[in-house]
């Protein structure tokens, strides 16, 4: 039995701390996905009634009219993570609760260390950073933050003039790639990711539909499952209730109208790191845009993309990622994996 | 380095494999296991069987693919080839594993074996999507000397065990797996044993009705037998111990007749009122005999119940283990290794200054 004391051993975690979705990958093979979101029954009656103490992503939204429900990463980072009241605690708290998720998914054993790095948004505030790191130390050994467009490319390979596009549901992260670690002026964060497209959505289904009644989980379910730029697809038709009775609506326009909305900050950000980019090496960059995270699911979004990057700066060929769920996630792995002993020690 | 995406490649022919599709079925190898085992019974000849599995196999078909599997297992196969005698093993593939029958071999050619095909399987380079893949094995070894694999279905049992074992262990090692008693099973049998010694301190196991005149009746009072030792109380510990509590009370009967005949008495209502005394304190020491055995069972049936759901928790998912068993690091060979380290160095330097800010804050606060 010569290798069988051979016991313990390290378990690399890559996250993807979304806002709507945190990814795992982890050297053990397992990946796995869950929803940012956070509920706490609200009472005594709830809890006895759920049977749990803490609920997480789907299960979350689906009870939480029965919960204290917190979306910790809005906007992709800590709500309010510099600020003290009591409600700021709870939503440190969720954080907390949604990274111990995260790990518990990637199933550690007990008698292995954890060490795990966690993609943050390109721009995150040092409070944002802090906060990540106070609540990703209570379960795991050792712990590090990087750039989650950066982890994306390291990812792929494509560390040389490669720009990255990484559309989360809080924010678009923007990252020049130039063979060395992208510096703040390679790195662009933008609002306008899917929170706000589902905002879009709602204003337009309002004011061509007035009587439709809806809620925000349900105009992220259907953008979800019908976002398209495309001009020549199918007709979207939904059921809405209008006065609590299901009413079809023809909603085609206004989704695409709202996910064609992002397209035009997206590639004004990247005509400004083009622009300032070497000039001898502008056209390859341009022509290697990497389409990243949930958003990029949007059909067409890619081609919609490069064809605005076409008008605006003359040229351009974006590649959607095969893995946009978990791209951000293994990325990190793999950055976990890479980096050398005596810096995990000194951070653990 | 294998590349997945090349045309696929037959392994070379060889004594039992030739190729995946070549190896003895199941239902051959079951036919030739009986007369092997049987000869090596016979003859007092070892045999050992070694179970080899490719660690997070559906993973990498998952990822890579059906082809990349079949390209893994035969570079398996093929390597076993290479570190094995010509024409003295038998092997057959079982699900995704290959299990090799290897008759006059014994523990130590086994183990050397097996550390052969882990260190060559380690060293075993795939390429697939443009990156670099290394695989590792598990393998388990069962031996005919051994009763509980000294027969075909109990080596498969046994080295299944073994590789199961090994595979939720991190993979990567041998193991010579042996059925191990769980704490529940040492408890119940403690338990059980230390009831069973308490009933076979009581006289005949049959507390009651032991404890009668008949059963234990005196010495007739002509006999001249030598004066025993005055009557003690014997403590319960005592009894429990080593004498029963028959012989006990037999001993205080005898020595009490004895006493009454060297006085002469023979006052019979006084002798029954001591015979009756001793029986009464006889009868409280099978009283708290019986009310412990029943203390203890009733323990044992709880014990019982809490070890039964505490195994049930023990399906309560321990994780799976990481490939690693120490940290990785770059590879100096790894493309752009050097801009790569940069970054990390980067990356880690930003990181120290984030968790000097934190600790700087904390101290603050």
């Amino acid at each position: 039995m010569s290798d069988a004391d051979k016991k313990e051993g390290v378990l690399y975690i890559g996250i993807d701390l979304g806002t709507s979705r945190t990814s795992v990958s982890a050297s053990n093979g397992v990946r796995e996905t869950v929803g940012s979101y956070v509920g706490y029954p609200k009472d005594v009656v709830s809890q006895k009634l759920l049977k749990k103490d803490v609920l997480f992503g789907d299960e979350a939204v689906e009870k939480r009219l029965s919960l204290r429900f917190y979306r910790p990463l809005e906007h992709g980072v800590l709500k309010n993570s510099n600020a003290d009241d009591k409600s700021d605690n709870e939503i440190q708290r969720a954080a907390e609760d949604l990274l111990k998720e995260a790990i518990r998914l990637a199933k550690p054993r007990k008698d292995e260390l954890v060490y795990a790095v966690i993609g943050a948004p390109a721009q995150a505030s040092i409070h944002n950073k802090e906060a990540i790191v106070r609540a990703a130390r209570q379960t795991v050994d050792s712990v590090m933050l990087c750039s989650e467009p950066f982890a994306v490319a390291y990812g792929l390979e494509m560390l040389d003039d490669v720009l990255v596009i990484d559309i989360g549901a809080g924010t678009v992260d923007l990252c020049r790639m130039h063979g060395t670690m992208p510096e703040d002026t390679d790195q662009i964060t933008l609002t306008s990711a899917g929170d706000f497209v589902d905002e879009r959505i709602s204003e337009n289904i309002r004011t061509s539909f007035p009587e439709a009644q809806f809620s925000v989980q349900m105009i992220k379910a259907i953008k979800e499952r019908h976002a398209t730029v495309a001009t020549d697809t199918e007709r979207i038709r939904v059921d809405l209730p209008v006065k609590g009775k299901p009413t079809s609506f023809d909603i085609t326009d206004e989704l695409r109208n709202a996910c064609r909305d992002m397209i035009p900050p997206i590639v004004e950000g990247l005509g400004k790191l083009v622009a300032t980019f070497d000039p001898e090496f502008q056209e390859r960059l341009k022509n290697r845009v990497l389409l990243a995270g949930g958003g990029s699911q949007i059909r067409e979004l890619d081609s919609a993309i490069e064809e605005y990057m076409h008008q605006e700066l003359g040229g351009g060929k974006v590649i959607r990622i095969e893995e946009a769920i978990y791209g951000g996630a293994n990325g990190a792995l793999k950055i976990a994996h890479d980096m050398p002993a005596e810096y995990w020690e000194k951070l653990s | 380095m294998r590349d997945f995406a090349a045309p696929h490649t037959r392994m070379p022919t060889a004594n039992f494999t030739g190729s995946q599709e070549a190896l003895f079925s199941p239902v051959q190898v079951r036919a030739l296991m009986a007369a092997e085992f049987e000869r090596a019974r016979r003859y007092g000849e070892p045999l050992a069987g070694l179970l080899i599995g490719v660690d997070r196999l559906g993973q990498l078909t998952d990822f890579y693919g059906y082809e990349a599997k079949s390209e893994i297992l035969e570079a398996i196969a093929e390597l076993m080839n290479e570190n094995l005698r010509a024409g003295d093993f038998l092997g057959c593939r079982i699900e995704d594993s290959l299990l090799l029958i290897l008759p006059y071999t014994g523990r130590d050619g086994a183990r050397a074996l097996a550390r052969r095909i882990l260190s060559g399987a380690r060293a075993l380079v795939f390429e697939g999507g443009g990156r670099t893949l290394r695989i590792s094995v598990s393998i388990s070894a069962a031996y005919s000397d051994n009763p509980s694999s000294n027969h075909f279905s109990g080596l498969l049992e046994v080295t299944g065990n073994g590789l199961r074992a090994a595979t939720e262990d991190g993979g990567d090692r041998f193991i010579e797996w042996k059925p191990v008693e769980s704490d529940f099973d040492r408890l119940r049998r403690d338990l059980e044993d230390r009831i069973q010694s308490l009933r076979s301190d009581l006289p005949g196991g049959a507390p009651r009705e032991t404890a009668n005149m008949q059963d234990i009746a005196p010495a007739p009072l002509a006999a001249a037998a030598p004066v025993p030792p005055a009557a003690e109380e014997v403590p319960v510990a005592e009894a429990e111990s080593s004498a029963s509590l028959e012989l006990s009370l037999s001993a205080k009967l005898r020595s009490l007749l004895d006493a009454q005949a060297a006085e002469g008495q023979e006052d019979s209502a006084a002798l029954q009122g001591k015979i009756q005394e001793l029986l009464t304190q006889h009868n409280r020491q099978i009283d708290v005999l019986e009310r412990r055995i029943s203390k203890l069972t009733r323990n044992l049936e709880l014990t019982e119940d809490e070890l039964k759901r505490m195994s049930l928790l023990k399906d309560v998912d321990v994780g799976v283990a990481s490939i690693y068993r120490d940290v990785q690091g770059l590879n100096a060979d790894a493309e752009s290794a050097e801009a790569k380290k940069h970054m990390m160095a980067n990356i880690f330097e930003a990181n120290m200054e984030l968790q000097t800010q934190i600790n700087e804050r904390a101290r603050k606060d």
